[in-house]
């Protein structure tokens, strides 16, 4: 409707897109492509040091050259079973949640509101407080289980290389289950209220309905939670530097990709300092196992919502 | 309706038992920061949960003022309006232009942004440390608002669009036969009606940018300019045995965000999930 004025002020439209479009491109486009290319070299980052190609050489050493390595298969592994953790704690939590919260008359705004409000909160500082909330001597969780009679229960959640990670998670899902709870419930609501009627009529009782009716209808939803519970697994980083250091302890026990990529790139690997080209390496990787996902993710979501 | 059914109440009743037990969960470490954070250290060592024995109020003071929390609350205030501000103006013409105006490359840019929608942006941290530091940024808000504006790009003008689309075409068409010009639409046609729309996005970014951790951790190296997440790392360290001080440095940064909530949720809840689905 615009393109038919003519003279000077017929590209104006420039002015208003160059906003939007000079800080994307120098602030999220150039990075990605720069760190394809920066992956290829060694360098330390310093102005005027020497650039080194390497080619493929930083994969190499990420993918079976210990000590990298050995750190890297650790971190994937450990990326997996927080993934593992999500899809039970978030999705399938979430999903229980959501579901009660159609069954009740009463009181599912007020839940819903209490369980979304950490998700308000930075992650970060959820970090810090759940720090001080598990200490082992003076914190709130094992003086709650020593007064309750489950004294035996009381463990040094964050010291221990095995209760660790899950417990990093756990407080990751206290922060963040009322999204998947929201998600879900929306899309439980959108199924059709007369089929469900006439499911209960017939003498189908709840879970019975959930099974039958719901749940087949809200799958893709529940699809795209699982996918964001794997891109989320993958980009995890604040709250395991938060809670347990750059180092992620105990022993690396909660080292995720996240957390290595953030030692490698900006010290505390331990051994050397080049870690310009190494970094971006392993930035790549990540990108390479994230992004597909998300593809596939909206690809699954597109079909589904062409049949439903 | 199904609760209709008396057969059902029980279960009913076990559902209000499990939803109230996760109640509880959420707020167990909330109401125990609270109450800690008057608390003397003595009396949170005997009495970790309990009420406290007197109030202290002074760990207030001590968390405000000695250790700098009044600046990091005024550096988060400040980076938080600057970015979501920004971020909206920016946004907001971007995607009238994409969504109204067609030329020849407006497919392309699109694509371009929407793109960006899969692409984590903290994992190009290392050539954007490289670039701030080039660019004579390192250490500035001006780093972070930049950022912030930069990579909340492709959602936001990818929800915006769709909103511009929405708006009917005659009105804009009847301004220009009347001799408005391609800003006046924008301006005075077009906004007011994706305001809830701007809604969504002022708050999913100004959250974003109050909350966020990572971007300070790496740009900021000076006590004066850090926001409240990263300020309270500094703390945490220096103050690692005062738990009363914690605790309210901890009520100061969460409190705000949650009174806002409480007043707003519809809105918030709207901004965080349609933020995150995409």
């Amino acid at each position: 409707m615009y393109t038919a004025r003519k003279g000077p002020g017929r590209y104006s439209y420039w002015l208003m897109l160059a906003p939007a479009l000079v800080p994307y491109l120098l602030f999220k486009v150039y990075p990605f492509f720069q760190s394809i290319w920066l992956s290829l070299y060694e360098w330390n980052g310093i102005p005027g040091s020497p650039r080194v190609w390497v080619g493929l050489e930083n994969y190499a050493r990420f993918l079976y050259q210990p000590p990298f390595s050995t750190m890297f298969w650790r971190a994937l592994r450990h990326n997996f079973i927080v993934f593992g953790l999500l899809l039970v704690w978030s999705t399938g939590l979430g999903t229980l949640l959501a579901w009660m919260l159609t069954q009740i008359r009463r009181g599912a705004g007020f839940y819903k509101s209490i369980i979304f409000m950490p998700n308000t909160v930075s992650l970060a500082v959820t970090g810090f407080l759940w720090s001080l909330m598990l200490n082992p001597q003076f914190g709130a969780v094992n003086a709650l289980l020593r007064r309750v009679g489950l004294g035996a229960l009381a463990m040094p959640w964050l010291g221990d290389s095995r209760l660790a990670l899950p417990t990093v998670i756990a407080v990751n899902v206290w922060h963040g289950l009322g999204f998947p709870v929201l998600i879900a419930l929306s899309a439980m609501l959108s199924v059709p209220r007369d089929i469900l009627e006439a499911a209960e009529v017939d003498g189908a009782g709840r879970v019975a309905q959930f099974w039958k009716i719901t749940f087949p209808i809200i799958l893709p939803t529940l699809i795209n939670l699982m996918a964001l519970n794997f891109t989320g697994a993958f980009s995890l980083f604040e709250i395991v530097f938060v809670m347990q250091g750059a180092e992620a302890g105990p022993f690396y026990s909660t080292d995720l990709l996240g957390t290595l990529f953030y030692r490698t790139a900006f010290g505390g690997t331990g051994s050397t300092a080049s870690g310009m080209g190494l970094g971006a390496a392993l930035a790549v990787v990540i990108f390479l196992i994230v992004i597909p996902v998300s593809l596939l993710a909206s690809r699954i979501r597109q079909r589904f919502q062409v049949e439903v | 309706m199904v609760w209709q059914n008396p057969r059902l109440r029980w279960s009913v009743i076990g559902f209000h038992l499990v939803l109230g037990a996760y109640t509880l969960v959420v707020l167990f470490p909330i109401i125990t920061m609270l109450l800690g954070s008057v608390k003397s250290t003595r009396d949170l060592i005997v009495n970790p949960f309990g009420w406290p024995e007197t109030f202290v109020w002074s760990n207030y003071l001590r968390a405000w003022s000695e250790a700098n929390f009044a600046v990091y609350f005024k550096n988060s205030l400040f980076v938080t309006a600057a970015s979501t501000a920004a971020t909206l103006l920016a946004a907001s013409m971007a995607s009238f232009v994409l969504a109204r105006i067609p030329f020849r490359l407006n497919t392309f840019i699109l694509g371009l942004f929407t793109a960006g929608l899969v692409v984590p942006s903290r994992l190009s941290i290392i050539p954007l440390f490289l670039l701030v530091r080039d660019l004579g940024l390192m250490n500035t808000h001006l780093a972070l608002i930049l950022i912030y504006v930069g990579t909340s790009m492709p959602f936001d003008i990818f929800l915006l669009t769709t909103f511009f689309r929405q708006v009917p075409v005659e009105l804009a068409e009847a301004a220009v036969v009347e001799g408005a010009g391609l800003w006046t639409v924008y301006w005075r046609i077009m906004m007011p009606l994706v305001r809830p729309a701007l809604a969504t996005v002022a708050i999913y970014e100004a959250l974003g940018a109050w909350n966020d951790f990572f971007f300070p951790l790496i740009f900021l190296r000076d006590n004066k300019l850090m926001t409240i997440p990263v300020g309270l790392s500094v703390f945490f360290g220096e103050y690692a045995t005062d738990w009363p001080t914690l605790f309210a440095a901890l009520t100061i940064s969460i409190v705000p965000v949650i009174v806002m909530f409480a007043f707003m949720s519809r809105q918030f809840i709207a901004g965080l999930t349609q933020g995150a689905i995409k």
